[in-house]
């Protein structure tokens, strides 16, 4: 697969305000080159989701955004959609389909993936994610942590160049959790994670990015950020 | 929570579970409609009827005494629709009485149609839980959907049959809550909190569908879904579709043979 030689993601004054006018994200601007694991962290309603909504252009705030090389304009959007996978913090937001075969199957069919391929895609994906096997279970009949790992499979059911996980550790057992980030760490496309589960995020970042109250409060390798004691804990992190 | 009891018997193995979902959705559509044809009274007929049900029960493995018990749930609707009709008769439109019960004027032929559509709704039913049981949910949408049921439907089931068990633990947690702070559901002045509580469910299934929208979206939905069909007529399909089209073409046409 050929990249655009450009950074994976740049965003520049992206300002985003609720439809009842509070203000989620302020003049937020930055960039992810390719390849690069990048943790979003900041306390809860610090504006983390609405950040990564705006990824594949669910959301539009003002300010310019250029996803995978895409301008992001509705033109591009269909493009900007395949290039990223978003993995929900509530795996049954993301798995909307009754067996597992057809969740996954949802995206390549949308974007016209002709049935043998997509049965080797499903085929590949559940494989990656470590749960072969699991074509025709039901939805509603796994363990949270198989619905994350689906819903990771989901995400990469397009091959997308950009990975985006919301709080991908939450709510898992300690195994699961620790076996959730061997996999998000064999993975080698560029990846966006926000959460905060430090630990996951120092293991698995090159680069961190606080939020606070929608702005952007410090950007570093995760050796800096956390180490900053000052930073942490007026940005409510510790 | 019982989450499977629609899937109790989905996964035994049997021929009438490995047929298509789309020959026994119209072998299903097919038996109803028989039955809603046979002349009331055709004692023979309905017999006939009751036998082939029964036998297609025992190929698939299912205890007839479950199919009978659930099949006692549609009793009270068929009562509530055809009380009436014993005191009249519908039939010639007359409403001619021609019994006298306890003071009350009943009619024979009203009573006769009575105990037939109680009988006809026990072999739908019967039919229908038979259907079910063999059946997986998604698969029976596959078949509905290569059946041209409209896509929205199909859509909507889909979507009810997805999230339908989150929103029973949901309620269930909101329950669990409820009880914990020592409030009585039953108490009818506590009413406004129940109200609230089914307002909050609204609410709670509310978001989560914008939720589940922009999961569609970000995965390439555009307003129209495409699905895949991955179904295909065996060997099996055709056996049984010629053998029951066999009893069933029997059974209608014995009278006039």
């Amino acid at each position: 697969m050929e990249f655009p030689l450009n950074d994976a993601i740049e965003i520049e004054k992206l300002t985003y305000s609720y439809p009842d006018g509070r203000v989620a994200l302020d003049n937020v601007s930055f960039n992810v080159s390719r390849g690069e694991t990048v943790g979003i962290i900041g306390s809860n309603g610090a504006g983390k989701t609405t950040l990564l909504l705006h990824l594949p252009g669910i959301l539009q705030g003002s300010g310019n955004l250029k996803i995978a090389g895409y301008e992001m304009n509705s033109k591009n959007l269909k493009n900007i959609r395949k290039a990223v996978g978003l993995v929900f913090q509530e795996p049954d937001d993301q798995l909307f389909m009754p067996t597992v075969f057809d969740d996954i199957a949802f995206a390549p069919l949308q974007f016209g993936r002709e049935p043998e391929e997509i049965h080797k895609i499903v085929h590949e994906v559940l494989r990656k994610v470590g749960l072969s096997g699991f074509e025709e279970r039901l939805a509603h009949h796994l363990s949270f942590g198989e619905k994350k790992r689906v819903a990771i499979a989901v995400a990469l059911a397009m091959n997308p160049e950009i990975l985006v996980f919301d709080e991908p550790t939450s709510n898992l057992d300690p195994h699961a959790r620790k076996e959730l980030i061997v996999l998000i760490k064999g993975l080698n496309n560029t990846k966006v994670i926000a959460g905060h589960d430090m630990e996951m995020i120092k293991e698995t970042c090159t680069k961190v990015i606080v939020v606070n109250k929608g702005k952007v409060a410090a950007e570093g390798t995760p050796a800096e950020i956390f180490s900053n004691k000052v930073l942490l804990e007026t940005n409510m992190l510790i | 929570m019982d989450h499977h009891l629609l899937e109790k018997y989905n996964t035994l193995e049997s021929t009438i579970h490995k047929l298509d979902p789309r020959t026994k959705i119209l072998f299903s559509l097919l038996y109803v409609l028989t039955v809603v044809f046979t002349v009331p009274g055709d004692i023979v007929k309905l017999g006939a009827l009751l036998l082939v049900i029964v036998s297609v029960i025992i190929m698939a493995k299912i205890p007839l005494i479950y199919v009978f018990k659930r099949s006692l749930v549609i009793f009270p609707f068929v009562f509530i629709i055809a009380m009436f009709l014993p005191f009249f008769s519908v039939a010639d439109g007359s409403g001619f009485i021609e019994l006298k019960v306890l003071g009350l004027n009943l009619s024979r032929k009203g009573l006769y149609i009575f105990w037939n559509s109680l009988f006809k709704a026990w072999f739908a039913i019967m039919a229908m839980i038979l259907l079910s049981s063999t059946t997986s949910f998604p698969l029976m949408l596959k078949g509905l959907a290569l059946l041209k049921v409209p896509f929205i439907l199909i859509m909507i089931l889909s979507f009810m049959y997805r999230y339908i068990f989150v929103l029973i633990d949901k309620a269930q947690k909101l329950n669990r809550a409820v009880k914990l702070r020592h409030f009585s559901l039953n108490n009818f002045k506590q009413i406004k909190i129940i109200a609230n509580m089914i307002g909050l469910l609204f609410i709670m299934t509310y978001e989560k569908g914008e939720r589940i929208y922009q999961s569609m979206v970000s995965r390439g939905f555009e307003g129209n879904i495409k699905l895949m069909d991955r179904l295909k007529i065996k060997a099996v399909d055709i056996v049984f579709s010629v053998v029951v089209l066999t009893v069933l073409l029997f059974i209608n046409l014995w009278s006039f043979l």
